[in-house]
């Protein structure tokens, strides 16, 4: 390490911070962030990552969470609205809580469909605001025709959860990134592009045909691999 | 001296001459590499942390009481972690890491645990090949490959674009990939396989609980479900293929938006979906109990009977 003029590698400080380092090495650099204001902060910082990384599940799966509440929301509101709209449920046998998604009420199903959009389109744009490895989105001018003001209080709370979560991720791959091989990076950029296209095509459907839950799903299910390959990315050691 | 000795003279001269220009890259090669032995008493399911630009990693494990990892690494890679414990003691874990300055994967290694032990290893472009656990695997490449075999109680693969291979059953199996594919031949009471872009394919085994997903990559479905399980598959335009027993108890939910769906399991033709785009189908073979829930946006859907 040539960290008295150069400071110190952040592998080898994430190391330091793991407590992985051996014993020499571990000396070097306790020697070096007494003495250096920039790697006492830069290990301050990690450390407060770490700490807080350390408290987020094994398996970030907001969607999960997401759609359960709106689905939940949304069964119960369609439990007292389908006793009024009998000959218009269709309820096919073996199909349990899905056939209440089947309920033709326009009112109920675009009530979701606004939501679902609208949330899909703050969570793009929350992706976009800062892009880290992200290129230009097919999805954003979709996303963009969707003012996120016109969430309802619900929405807009599970809105503050997808941003938090999003937030801390581009906060890690921002440290991270500099440190990455360049092929790598264009390997996950192709991906997300991927993702996103497969985005704004679900999102074009769903546009104009807003009560189709079948698009629900699937656009939920794109939005989860998209923010799998963002945290898998964020935790990729550094040069691979 | 005959013509044939001169011939015979001159052939080893030449090749003399070949490998005297050859050994000095042979031996600067051989030299930039160096031997790792780390080994320790262990408890009987310690976890072990490896972490690092090795291009190859074998994990085996064993009925023994003890962790070992040998291998060679570059001569001027960073190699440090050790054990953890008291000295002297049982170990409950060991973290390693490898780090080249050329920043290029060269370490090959292996690693003995005991069988019951968690592994977490980490690193770019790898081969990991692991077998004879019954502890936990949790393993991540960017490329490379990752073949598991045996009976890993938890199995957690993450890979860019790294093929991942699962013939083993693990009670527990979660794979993800953005375009390596995955191939799962063991079955599993619970797993979930992921991709963007890679081809899904689970060959054989027996499952209780499924979830296939992909944005754009295939997903082919020839194993066994269990009385009562469930399977989900979803794509955004990836193909579908289920080949499943004609008999089999189970009670199917298939639609896709924009794409279509062929029916060869049963007599039942698919219907037109929502608005008349794409199409649906819904029936039950045997007695039913299994749920087959089948989603696509624009993914051809196949349905064979085996």
């Amino acid at each position: 390490m040539s960290e008295a003029q150069d400071h110190v590698a952040f592998e080898t400080l994430s190391n330091f911070a793991d407590g992985i380092l051996d014993a020499a090495e571990r000396e070097r650099v306790q020697r070096h962030v007494q003495s250096c204001t920039d790697c006492e902060e830069r290990l301050a910082r990690l450390r407060t990552l770490l700490g807080a990384a350390s408290s987020l599940p094994a398996e970030l799966e907001p969607p999960s969470h997401l759609w359960g509440d709106i689905r939940h929301r949304i069964v119960a509101l369609s439990d007292d609205q389908t006793r009024s709209l009998p000959e218009r449920v269709t309820v096919r046998p073996g199909r349990g809580a899905r056939a209440l998604w089947s309920a033709r009420n326009p009112w109920l199903l675009g009530a979701a469909a606004v939501v679902l959009v609208a949330v899909s389109s703050a969570v793009t744009a929350a992706l976009l605001r800062r892009p880290v490895v992200v290129a230009a989105q097919p999805a954003e001018s979709i996303a963009r025709t969707l003012p996120v003001s016109a969430l309802p209080a619900s929405a807009r709370a599970i809105e503050a959860d997808y941003a938090r979560t999003l937030g801390e991720l581009r906060e890690t791959l921002e440290l991270r990134r500099a440190g990455l091989d360049p092929a790598t990076v264009v390997k996950v950029e192709a991906s997300l592009r991927v993702i996103d296209q497969a985005i704004a095509e679900a999102l074009r459907a769903l546009a104009d045909d807003p009560a189709n839950l079948t698009l629900v799903d699937i656009l939920s299910a794109n939005y989860e691999r998209k923010l799998e390959l963002l945290r898998r990315a964020a935790e990729l050691p550094s040069s691979t | 001296m005959t013509s044939s000795r001169v011939l015979i003279v001159r052939w080893l001269g030449r090749w003399f001459a070949l490998a005297m220009l050859i050994a000095p890259a042979v031996f600067s090669r051989a030299a930039a590499q160096r031997p790792v032995e780390a080994r320790h008493a262990a408890t009987r399911n310690p976890s072990v942390r490896i972490v690092g630009s090795f291009i190859e990693l074998r994990i085996r494990g064993w009925d023994k009481d003890s962790i070992v990892l040998t291998g060679t690494i570059p001569a001027g890679a960073k190699f440090g972690g050790g054990f953890g414990g008291r000295p002297g003691g049982m170990s409950a874990g060991a973290k390693w890491y490898l780090e080249n300055p050329s920043g290029e994967a060269a370490g090959k290694l292996e690693l003995r645990v005991p069988e019951g032990a968690r592994v977490w290893a980490k690193s770019g472009s790898a081969d990991i090949d692991a077998s004879g656990m019954t502890g936990g695997l949790d393993l991540n490449i960017v490329g490379g490959s990752v073949h598991v075999s045996g009976t890993p109680h938890e199995l957690n693969v993450e890979s860019m674009d790294g093929r991942v291979t699962i013939d083993g059953k693990p009670a527990w199996l979660r794979v993800k990939t953005a375009t390596g594919d995955i191939t799962v031949m063991g079955g599993s009471e619970d797993a979930g396989l992921t991709t963007v872009s890679g081809t899904i394919r689970v060959a054989a085994g027996t499952y209780e609980r499924l979830r296939v997903e992909s944005v754009t990559g295939s997903a082919i479905f020839g194993g066994d479900l269990a009385h009562g399980a469930s399977l989900d598959v979803n794509t955004h335009s990836g193909a579908i293929e289920l080949r499943v027993p004609r008999k089999l108890d189970a009670d199917y939910d298939i639609a896709t938006v924009a794409g279509s769906i062929e029916n060869r399991l049963t007599s039942r033709p698919a219907v037109p979906g929502r608005e008349g785009r794409g199409q649906e189908i819904g029936f039950t073979t045997g007695n039913g109990g299994a749920r087959v829930y089948v989603r696509s946006f624009k993914g051809s859907i196949l349905l064979l009977a085996r």
